[in-house]
C-alpha cells in the first residue's frame, strides 16, 4: 500500500510536469508626458528635453 | 477533501492552438496549456470527487486515488484564488510594476471619450492607416535636421497644450481599440512607473484575445499619437505656427521612444505579442541568472540548453542590462560632480518646499536624470544586498541541520 505522506510529484513527476500553469503579469499600457520646456529669465533660450524613462 | 475544488467566476478563453487564458474573478490571468486546460474543463465539469477523478484517470491513462488528485490539484493550481481552498494557501505572487495608481475615469468613461477614435482600429482601416503613419513618421524622422526651428518664435504655453494632451490621446488609442474588438478594459489613471508619473489603461483582459487583436491594441496608443501629431502638422501648413511643427516633432521622438522594447513600454508588449512571449521581462532575467549561475557557480550549475529562443532571451536581457550600465556609466562620466552633491541638493529643496521658498528655477532638468542614476543604483544595490543575505541566512540554516545531524 502507498505510503499516505508520499506526494504525487514524488511518485508521478512526468505526469505533474504535464500541467503548466503561469501567471501572466498585468497589462498596463502607458504613455509618460516626454516634454519639460523652461524660459529661463535672463534670456530666452529655451530649455527643452525628452524626458526618457528607462 | 474540499469539494467543489473550483469556485464560481472562472472564464477560460482560447490564446493560441497550444494554450488558452484563464482569468480568475479577482482579475488575474493564467497561461494554461492543453493539459492544465483539460484539468480545469474536468474539474468544472465534474463537480464530485470521485467522478472528476475516473474522468481524469480515463483522460490521462492514469491510476490515481482521490486523494492524490486532489493533491496534484493543490500543487498546481492552488494560490492563484480559483481553488475554494485558496484561503488555506499563501497567495502566488502577482506581477504588479505601477505603483500609486490612481484611476480617474472609469471603464464606462474612458469607453465613451474613446468613441471618436473608435473606427481606426477596424483591422482593415488599421493596416492602412498603420503604414500611411508610419511612412509620415520616418519622414517626419528623416526631415528633422533639417528643420529650422526659430526657438524665439515658439510658444511655450501653447507647445505644452499641445503636447501634454498627447498622453491621454494615446490612452484612449488602447481604449479604443479594445472597444472595436469587443474586449473588456480597466479604467484610464495616473500612476507610476519606476519614478515616472505616467498615464495608464489597463488593458490586462486582451490577454484573453488572439494574437492579431493583441497587436492592434498595443500599437493602437502611438496610432493615436501620430494621427494627432499629423493634425498638428497639416495645422503648421496652413498656419505656419512653428510651434505646431515643434510639437509634431516631439510627438514623433516620443513615439520613437515608446516603441522601444525594453521598458515596459508599447515596444516591449509589441515584441512579447509578437514572439509569443509572456512575462517576457521576467523570463530574460531568468535566462541571464541561469547563464551566471552555470558559469560562474560551479556548486549549483545545472544541465542548461542554448536553443534559439534561450539565446534571443539571453540576448534581450543582456541588453536590457547593458542599457542600465551604459547609462550609469555616461552619468558617473558627466555628472561625476552633481551626483555627489545630489542629496544635499534634495535636502536643500526639500528644506525650501516647507518654508513656502521654492521657485520653478530652482529644478534643473540635470537633476531629473541624477534622479534616475540614484534610483536604478539604488534598486540594483538593493536587489544584490537582499539576494546576499538571503543566500548567507541559508548557509547557516544549512550548517545549522548539518550540525543537528551530525551531533
Amino acid at each position: 500500500m502507498k505510503n499516505e505522506k508520499v506526494n504525487v510529484q514524488d511518485f508521478q513527476p512526468a505526469l505533474v510536469a504535464l500541467f503548466e500553469v503561469e501567471e501572466l503579469e498585468e497589462r498596463m499600457e502607458f504613455a509618460t508626458w516626454g516634454l519639460s520646456a523652461k524660459v529661463s529669465n535672463k534670456d530666452t533660450q529655451a530649455q527643452l528635453f525628452l524626458a526618457l524613462p528607462v | 477533501m474540499h469539494w467543489p475544488m473550483l469556485i464560481e467566476g472562472i472564464s477560460l478563453s482560447a490564446s493560441t492552438k497550444n494554450h488558452s487564458v484563464l482569468r480568475t474573478p479577482d482579475g488575474r490571468h493564467l497561461r494554461l496549456n492543453q493539459a492544465s486546460t483539460t484539468l480545469i474543463r474536468l474539474l468544472q465539469e465534474n463537480p464530485h470527487p470521485e467522478a472528476a477523478t475516473r474522468a481524469f484517470n480515463q483522460h490521462f491513462h492514469t491510476h490515481l486515488h482521490t486523494s492524490d488528485f486532489h493533491q496534484l490539484i493543490q500543487h498546481k493550481l492552488a494560490g492563484y484564488g480559483i481553488l475554494a481552498t485558496d484561503a488555506n494557501h499563501p497567495k502566488r505572487k502577482t506581477s504588479r510594476y505601477l505603483s500609486f495608481q490612481i484611476p480617474f475615469f472609469s471603464p464606462t468613461v474612458a469607453g465613451i471619450l474613446a468613441t471618436p477614435f473608435r473606427p481606426l482600429f477596424k483591422p482593415p482601416l488599421f493596416t492602412a492607416l498603420f503604414s500611411l503613419l508610419m511612412v509620415v513618421m520616418l519622414g517626419g524622422l528623416a526631415s528633422y535636421a533639417q528643420a529650422t526651428l526659430v526657438w524665439a518664435s515658439i510658444h511655450w504655453f501653447l507647445l505644452a497644450c499641445l503636447v501634454y494632451p498627447s498622453a491621454l490621446i494615446h490612452e484612449l488609442g488602447h481604449v479604443a481599440a479594445c472597444r472595436t474588438a469587443g474586449i473588456s478594459h480597466g479604467p484610464i489613471g495616473f500612476g507610476f512607473y519606476l519614478i515616472f508619473p505616467v498615464l495608464y489603461a489597463d488593458v490586462s483582459q486582451v490577454w484573453q484575445a488572439s494574437k492579431k487583436q493583441r497587436i492592434i491594441v498595443n500599437l493602437a496608443g502611438v496610432t493615436n499619437e501620430l494621427f494627432y501629431a499629423t493634425c498638428l502638422l497639416s495645422i503648421y501648413y496652413f498656419s505656419t505656427e512653428l510651434t505646431f511643427l515643434l510639437a509634431f516633432y516631439l510627438i514623433l521622438f516620443k513615439v520613437l521612444f515608446e516603441l522601444n522594447p525594453f521598458a515596459r513600454m508599447d515596444g516591449y508588449w509589441l515584441f512579447s505579442d509578437m514572439t509569443n512571449t509572456p512575462n517576457l521581462l521576467a523570463k530574460a532575467n531568468g535566462r541571464i541568472k541561469e547563464v551566471f549561475t552555470y558559469l560562474f557557480v560551479p556548486s549549483k550549475r545545472r544541465g542548461i540548453s542554448f536553443h534559439r529562443t534561450e539565446n534571443w532571451l539571453l540576448l534581450y536581457g543582456i541588453m536590457n542590462i547593458l542599457f542600465i550600465f551604459i547609462y550609469a556609466g555616461v552619468m558617473l562620466n558627466r555628472e561625476a560632480e552633481l551626483i555627489v552633491r545630489f542629496p544635499k541638493i534634495v535636502i536643500d529643496l526639500l528644506l525650501k518646499t516647507v518654508q513656502l521658498d521654492i521657485t520653478v528655477d530652482a529644478f534643473k532638468r540635470e537633476y531629473f536624470f541624477v534622479a534616475i542614476f540614484y534610483w536604478l543604483v539604488g534598486s540594483f544595490l538593493y536587489k544584490l544586498i537582499k539576494k546576499l543575505y538571503r543566500a548567507s541566512k541559508l548557509n547557516r540554516r544549512t550548517s545549522d541541520v548539518y550540525r543537528t545531524s551530525s551531533g
